[in-house]
């Protein structure tokens, strides 16, 4: 008998989206607190009790995205929330380097100064957002072509 | 063989699957944090606080945490922030606090509790008593912090919870850039006070 793996990328690439939005979820979910003084510091044009909404419900849409995506069922759903969720860390990391706001989270535990210093730092976390959101535009897309 | 959807069709589950989620996302985030002692709380600044932008006021001061009276030096501030360490400052050990360590001390020694985390998270909420100094401070802030206090003041820092290194970052600066001897620091931060204080039972009205 003759066993065949095949190699998806889709899968791998959903997998990994999933386990960062939970990840990323649960680290807030541990601290609203410190999530919210986060978000303030981003200076968003925002009114403080839809920032309170935020806070209290981004870290369970990014859990039940990451759950969705590999689960099934609402996957294209998951995505569809994945796509809004990494446009909008986009422009608020975007915003806050183009205002030169120094906005670091201490997240990183790291020994090398310089490296911790850009992990830290606004400039990767808008990196970040656009691979997330790059990543969730492709698979959206490949499960469109599927289904078309 | 099914007959394919139309596009609409497709559309329109496709928004109701989206609502779903949302609606799943918001249910949730509200019910949590209504239940959970880790949920945001409407704090409202205790009333003997100082407001963050009195904290450093021009002439004299008084801290409650400390209960002296401190006139502010007469002597000219130094124009150069202190950007390198003494040597051996970087590997200096940075005695750790708990909560309930830090309230003990409270009661039987002045100290200095600093917030080391940004201005608008100390406006959110912040241990009372506790005197802001974000870790990014600007040289005039440092500046009127190290004049106001002794180099023997013990100070207790912390910032937002175990994740947060800035108070880690002050307390290394204030003791190898400034000379001050007495530092310590609450690693568990703000969260750690915030989930002693959620889980002591509610005084009756």
């Amino acid at each position: 008998m003759k066993v065949t793996l095949v190699f998806d990328p889709r899968a791998v690439l959903r997998w990994l989206l999933a386990i960062l939005l939970v990840w990323a979820a649960l680290g807030k979910i541990a601290n609203l607190q410190e999530f919210h003084a986060a978000l303030l510091a981003y200076r968003l044009p925002m009114p403080a009790p839809l920032i309170r909404l935020v806070v209290m419900t981004l870290p369970w849409l990014e859990i039940l995205c990451g759950i969705l995506l590999v689960a099934g069922g609402m996957r294209k759903a998951a995505l569809l929330w994945s796509i809004l969720l990494c446009a909008g860390f986009v422009l608020a990391t975007g915003q806050a380097w183009a205002r030169g706001l120094e906005i670091s989270c201490g997240c990183f535990q790291l020994d090398f100064p310089a490296a911790k210093q850009w992990l830290e730092s606004v400039q990767f976390a808008f990196v970040r957002a656009m691979l997330l959101l790059a990543m969730a535009v492709w698979l959206f897309r490949s499960v469109e072509s599927e289904t078309a | 063989m099914s007959a394919p959807q139309q596009p609409s069709a497709c559309s329109a589950k496709l928004w109701l699957q989206t609502a779903c989620v949302f609606a799943g996302a918001v249910a949730v985030g509200l019910v949590y944090n209504s239940a959970s002692p880790l949920g945001l709380r409407n704090e409202a600044p205790v009333s003997t606080d100082k407001p963050a932008d009195e904290v450093i006021p021009q002439e004299g001061y008084f801290n409650e945490t400390l209960s002296l009276k401190l006139e502010t030096s007469a002597a000219p501030a130094p124009q150069v922030r202190p950007t390198a360490l003494a040597p051996g400052a970087a590997a200096a050990t940075i005695p750790s606090l708990t909560w309930p360590q830090v309230q003990a001390l409270m009661k039987t020694k002045k100290i200095v509790l600093v917030d080391a985390r940004t201005k608008s998270a100390y406006d959110l909420g912040h241990i009372p008593g506790a005197v802001l100094l974000p870790g990014d401070a600007p040289v005039p802030e440092m500046q009127a912090f190290t004049a106001r206090y002794p180099k023997d003041t013990a100070l207790v820092l912390y910032c937002g919870s175990t994740t947060c290194r800035a108070s880690e970052r002050l307390a290394r600066l204030l003791v190898g850039a400034h000379g001050f001897t007495d530092v310590s620091e609450m690693p568990g931060g703000y969260a750690e006070y915030t989930m002693a204080q959620a889980s002591q039972p509610k005084a009756k009205p």
